[in-house]
């Protein structure tokens, strides 16, 4: 299964009011270039557990929905002016339109979610938007905080990241009605592990680590955002220190500030070595899970193993 | 750190042998995460480490540690400020007895301490929050069950060495069964303990506050008096002060996992209003006692020190916009350097009282 590249466009334009002035021209603009990879991990699930076509149609489009909604939100708040390569929608467009278009997926989720009549789904959905809003309250409480450290980002991105992966690997067994606790707890650790795993190797985009789809380089710390990386590998300098590192521009300046590029790479060495663990922790649970899983459901384990080669390294499984 | 991982979950009947450490005797179980905290539905995965492989920083660190001695102070300062009253009024009637029973405060207050690290790493608190109890349990310096006999242990010296202020002073046992009680409330289980509910912060207020400073005055022969009753109130007040900070500083942690205190229920903003309000508070009442108790030299430099730690903390509290806002490190530091000039400058006046400087 190919992770990278599938089609993020799980909707019909039916499923929008055509009256709607520009949202459907929104939404194209939107959905397009991502690279679907939520989606695609809940096919991975509905294929290995046999959902039928229905569920896990709702399933791909409920992800994308909220991930795409998160996104027009997330960029007004970061006033971010590129998405996907793309104007952002809010400058496109307007600021009351990103809201509201961002706004009307999530209410879509619910209409869609409640119509599929499972209680557990909708009441799970819903903990999941409210962590994903939880998590960018938090962040926007720390942006231009220069001495947060990781630990405190983490517990941010366990409710702003994390949540969605969460979310792709407990619905498919919600869907299908198994409520088995440590299943669930499983699931979730999974979910969170893999979460920290891709917000961390995005974090490292940003200092031009493994980027190969050529992010902007610094655009985190230049808009007052110390991330996982720049937080890790600034925890030894002073305050004074890492106050002016809102002010560098190059990444030969970031590196000059943490002692050059020598010690530039060894904290890459050690970043790397630290989510290693997480990697391992995540091997480690995945033998858990296979104790919930059906013979015929095995092979999804096999699917499961190579995701952190793509989430983390970066690399085509 | 290598080592074999393992997850079980509350419902495991291996949990809560890994949790206490119980075991294995030559291995322990570091806890590496900790999910669904404070719910039935709990899994923890553990990493397995050789005992030997596991070396505190240098013998008998680890046991400062799990003592926690540094908060002898609390209850070191009042028993002291009583007996600095008393002997200045020439009131020491049985400074043995008075001894023994101080020291089976200390012994009492560390049987508190250890069973609230037991309790904490068994409910999960510890386990979630970097910086809360002595760390000795996960980093498996010690085994939270060794802990738990330990409470036993000081339980025992404790109640042995105020055997004799009891047997003297009957109504020393009023104030025993009252700091039982609380003791019994506070730290009995996980589950029905008084510690993980709202307006827990009244026991804390209590056992290094009045009770303290009353049963400290009895035992050394004196009576009740409302000095002394001041004296248990301030220091009782500043106790719950710094609780309120720890508190302030797990908010976001505590809430999540559902862990009740005065700081959870009135949240991030109320809280910050809370804990000025509780400081000046404290100093009010601090500034007022001495205006009864203390010459005016004493008093203007008690209203000094207290009028000036007032806004380098209301600004720092006023920066903090966020629990995770790394400013949050330094609340608790400034906090105890506030709580400890006020009682630096106690002591200083009580030991000037005695007439040693």
């Amino acid at each position: 299964m190919d992770l990278l590249n599938s089609d993020p466009k799980i909707y019909d334009p039916r499923d929008f009011p055509a009256y709607l002035p520009k949202l459907n021209l929104l939404y194209d603009d939107l959905f397009t270039g991502g690279k679907g990879f939520r989606g695609k991990l809940i096919r991975m699930f509905a294929e290995n557990l046999k959902l039928n076509s229905k569920t896990e149609a709702l399933l791909s489009q409920t992800i994308e929905f909220i991930h795409n909604a998160s996104l027009l939100h997330d960029d007004l708040v970061d006033r971010s002016h590129l998405r996907r390569g793309k104007t952002a929608a809010w400058l496109r467009f307007t600021p009351e339109y990103a809201v509201l278009a961002g706004d009307y997926l999530l209410a879509r989720v619910m209409v869609n979610l409640s119509g599929y009549g499972n209680i557990k789904l909708v009441q799970y959905t819903a903990q999941v938007i409210s962590d994903l809003l939880e998590g960018e309250w938090l962040q926007d409480s720390i942006v231009g905080d220069m001495s947060v450290e990781l630990s405190q980002l983490d517990r941010v991105h366990n409710l702003k990241t994390a949540s969605l992966f969460k979310w792709c690997l407990r619905t498919p067994f919600i869907s299908l009605e198994r409520y088995e606790p440590q299943l669930h707890t499983t699931l979730e650790e999974m979910g969170t592990l893999l979460g920290q795993l891709f917000q961390r190797s995005d974090d490292l985009l940003d200092f031009d680590i493994r980027n190969q789809e050529g992010k902007a380089i610094l655009g985190d710390l230049k808009s007052g955002y110390l991330n996982s990386f720049a937080a890790f590998s600034t925890r030894g300098l002073s305050a004074g220190a890492r106050e002016k590192l809102k002010n560098l521009q190059t990444l030969e300046e970031f590196n000059a500030a943490i002692g050059g590029t020598l010690a530039f790479d060894k904290a890459v060495q050690d970043f790397d070595e630290q989510n290693i663990f997480l990697i391992q922790l995540y091997q480690h649970h995945l033998k858990n899970l296979s104790h919930f899983l059906s013979e015929t459901e095995q092979p999804l384990l096999k699917q499961l193993e190579p995701l952190t080669e793509f989430l983390y390294w970066r690399r085509k499984p | 750190m290598k080592g074999e991982l393992i997850t079980l979950s509350k419902k495991d009947s291996q949990f809560l042998s890994y949790i206490d450490g119980t075991f294995s005797d030559d291995m322990r179980a570091l806890p590496v995460t900790s999910l669904n905290v404070n719910t039935e539905s709990e899994q923890v995965t553990f990493r397995l480490i050789p005992t030997v492989d596991l070396t505190p920083p240098w013998t008998g660190f680890e046991w400062l540690q799990i003592l926690k001695v540094r908060n002898f102070l609390m209850i070191a300062f009042p028993i002291f400020l009583v007996f600095s009253k008393n002997w200045s009024h020439g009131d020491v009637r049985d400074p043995l007895t008075g001894f023994l029973a101080g020291l089976g405060t200390l012994c009492l207050m560390t049987a508190v301490n250890l069973r609230n690290d037991y309790l904490d790493h068994l409910s999960g608190l510890d386990r979630i929050h970097p910086q809360s109890g002595s760390r000795s349990i996960q980093n498996g310096w010690v085994t939270a069950k060794q802990v738990k006999n330990w409470s036993y242990f000081y339980l025992i010296l404790g109640a042995l060495l105020g055997l004799r202020a009891v047997l003297l002073h009957s109504e020393v046992l009023i104030l025993v069964a009252a700091f039982g009680l609380l003791g019994v409330l506070g730290m009995t289980s996980y589950e029905i303990g008084l510690k993980y509910r709202r307006w827990s912060e009244w026991a804390v207020f209590l056992l290094l506050g009045p009770l303290l400073t009353i049963g400290t005055q009895i035992s050394m022969g004196g009576s009740f008096d409302l000095e002394v009753f001041a004296i248990g109130f301030l220091t009782g007040a500043l106790s719950v002060f710094y609780l309120h900070l720890k508190n302030f500083e797990q908010l976001m942690v505590n809430d999540q996992a559902d862990f009740q205190n005065t700081i959870s229920w009135l949240g991030f903003e109320n809280g910050k209003r809370w804990l000025v309000g509780w400081w000046i508070f404290t100093i009010a009442g601090l500034n007022l006692y001495h205006v009864f108790y203390s010459s005016s030299l004493w008093q203007v430099a008690f209203l000094f020190l207290t009028l000036a730690s007032i806004l380098p903390f209301i600004s720092h509290l006023s920066q903090l916009t966020s629990p995770l806002s790394s400013r949050m490190k330094g609340l608790v530091p400034l906090g105890k350097k506030m709580i400890l000039s006020v009682i630096f400058l106690w002591l200083l006046k009580a030991i000037w009282t005695l007439g040693l400087i």
